[in-house]
């Protein structure tokens, strides 16, 4: 057998697998399920929370994101091997830790004066969405920058030899010729953030109709063994996300 | 005017070391040395792209030393071309002008001649990535022409073009600097083009300035060995000075059959002492002549033999190979010239005086 036989074979036996689990769903899901799952108030509920707070995490990351990862693409500075190593950290962490990790930091003075002054995170969608930010930040960080490398520096350089300032030789050169693995990176933050679980019930906890997310719900239907509504919501999590990936992939193949 | 003064540049393990140079306003000056002399990162620290360790750089009597790229009103073409692929090549040619806020009409007025005139204007409305390599430099160009800032630096703005269209661009390129004023400095290996272009002309080899001036004096009197190397000197012998004698400078060369003389009036061999410097003389292969090996006294120099032949169209260039020593030594001669001659063949050769170079070694 050659190598690139062996190689397409492996690459068949990666899909299979993941191809056998959705399909076992199968055994447990009618088109019954289906439909209570939908005209049920506390799934619709659930999607809306999870696109909402994915969808926003998208953008805030990105905010934050882009410039950094432009930074750590472009520039020498102190401490840029520490911030580098850190990306990594909701990598190397299980995101209940990282929930964990935000809890503790609102039970210090300054974070107690944050829920006071400034916003409650705690047991509230805001909760969700710092859960999911800081889930996805690193990740997003790290994507950006490969997006950023993809461009050669000479780009920069010829534009503001052109006359441009750096900033502007970035609106129109730089993000321009990086914009097809912005967009993947995009894709992939919001499909993490969209199945973010851990860090998601460890702060916002599972209040039904409030802070529950579709893998949240996922969690509760299964502890209280309905297991019909579990691989309802399971599905569907899996449907919403597959049908964005695969329409953004068509979208930056063109 | 643009004026380096001792500027150190370091990238990585290589320096550009106590670099000066004075390039008149107005005309072209024609940078040529070795591959990785250092021409592209000077160029680069003109334009701003690179930080100079130290030393000034002026232009206009204005210190733009540490100036931003963008305030320099440097025009710079890479060698590299890095035309922006997210952009049109009607895009890319104006990129430059919308940044300094000239509206489109304007720009649409200087661009059309240009294209033209560079023969890219059924190319402005395609992607860059669907040009072919020549078609590229010309866009590349003109994005660089355009601009019409006084100061212009070209790097080796013709490689990827077929000799034609080159040699039609050298002259447009040559009337479009006068005509504009731009004081142009330009970095090519081709010294045809260097010497049709340039006014004056600057020799570099590992980041220091070999020589500089006027196009005709550094190219016909090179000082040094390094400077006749980089100006495709294929020929030099060790020699001693031993005398004057009839506007002549002879000199002893000891793996050569003869005695050769250097004209007097060459630049090195002014003023006295000259037995205590080490010379080399330099020989062009197109300077070297053959004629019959017993015709000594009608000008033969010495008696080499032909070690090989490899013709070239219309001349031949042979490899020549000392009869008294081991120096061999390549000629460049006419079909006509070689006269049926085969390799084992013994010749004479002869060299006009007015043709070899007196290079001092230091």
């Amino acid at each position: 057998m050659t190598f690139r036989r062996a190689s397409i074979a492996v690459a068949l036996l990666t899909f299979f697998i993941y191809a056998a689990l959705i399909a076992s769903l199968t055994t447990f899901l009618s088109f019954d399920t289906v439909q209570s799952l939908f005209s049920s108030p506390r799934t619709l509920h659930a999607i809306k929370t999870s696109v909402f707070a994915a969808t926003l995490v998208v953008f805030i990351a990105g905010l934050i994101a882009l410039p950094a990862g432009f930074a750590l693409s472009r520039h020498n500075f102190a401490g840029k091997r520490i911030i580098d190593t850190m990306l990594e950290l909701p990598l190397f962490v299980s995101p209940a830790a990282l929930g964990a990790m935000i809890l503790i930091f609102f039970s210090t003075s300054a974070g107690v004066w944050v829920q006071e002054n400034l916003q409650q995170f705690v047991f509230t969608i805001y909760g969700i969405i710092l859960a999911q930010l800081v889930a996805v930040l690193g990740v997003a960080v790290r994507l950006c920058k490969a997006a950023f490398d993809e461009v050669p520096p000479r780009y920069d350089d010829i534009a503001r030899s052109l006359g441009a300032s750096s900033f502007t030789a970035f609106l129109t050169v730089v993000l321009p010729n990086a914009r097809r693995g912005l967009f993947a990176a995009a894709i992939l933050t919001w499909a993490k953030a969209m199945g973010e679980f851990g860090a998601t019930i460890t702060v916002a906890g599972t209040i039904a109709m409030r802070t529950e997310t579709l893998p949240v719900s996922i969690y509760m239907r299964l502890a209280s063994a309905d297991i019909e509504g579990a691989v309802g919501a399971i599905a569907l999590l899996i449907g919403v996300s597959l049908l964005v990936l695969y329409f953004s992939r068509f979208i930056t193949s063109r | 005017m643009l004026n380096i003064e001792n500027i150190n540049i370091v990238a990585g393990k290589f320096r550009v070391q106590n670099f000066s140079l004075r390039l008149q306003e107005g005309l072209c000056h024609v940078l040529v040395g070795t591959t990785g002399s250092g021409k592209t990162l000077l160029l680069e620290t003109i334009a701003g792209l690179r930080r100079q360790e130290s030393g000034i750089i002026t232009f206009a009597d204005r210190n733009i030393s540490h100036l931003e790229p963008e305030l320099r009103n440097v025009s710079y073409l890479p060698q590299d071309l890095c035309l922006f692929p997210n952009m049109l090549v009607r895009e890319n040619i104006c990129y430059g002008l919308r940044m300094k806020g000239i509206g489109a009409a304007e720009a649409a007025r200087r661009l059309q001649p240009l294209a033209v005139s560079l023969d890219i204007a059924h190319l402005l409305d395609r992607h860059v990535d669907h040009l072919s390599g020549g078609e590229k430099q010309r866009t590349a160009l003109a994005r660089t022409l355009i601009s019409d800032n006084p100061m212009v630096l070209l790097d080796a703005p013709f490689s990827s073009l077929n000799l034609g269209l080159k040699r039609k661009l050298w002259h447009l390129l040559k009337k479009m600097q006068r005509e504009q004023g731009w004081t142009l400095l330009l970095v090519t290996h081709d010294l045809e083009e260097a010497l049709l272009l340039g006014d004056d002309l600057s020799l570099i080899a590992n980041g220091m300035l070999v020589d500089s001036g006027p196009k005709n004096q550094v190219y016909c009197y090179p000082k040094t060995v390094s400077a006749a190397c980089i100006l495709g000197t294929e020929n030099f012998l060790p020699g001693e000075f031993v005398g004057r004698s009839d506007g002549l400078c002879n000199f002893h060369c000891p793996d050569f059959p003869a005695n050769l003389s250097v004209s007097a009036s060459y630049p090195t061999l002014a003023g006295d002492n000259l037995d205590k410097l080490r010379f080399k003389l330099g020989i062009k292969a197109a300077d070297i002549k053959l004629c019959r090996p017993d015709s000594a006294g009608a000008g033969a120099v010495g008696c080499c033999s032909i070690e090989a032949i490899h013709e070239k169209g219309r001349t031949a260039t042979l490899v020549l190979r000392s009869k008294t020593s081991n120096l061999t030594m390549l000629a460049e001669v006419s079909l006509k010239e070689l006269a049926g001659h085969v390799p084992g063949d013994e010749v004479g050769i002869s060299i006009s005086p007015e043709a070899i170079m007196a290079l001092v070694e230091k």
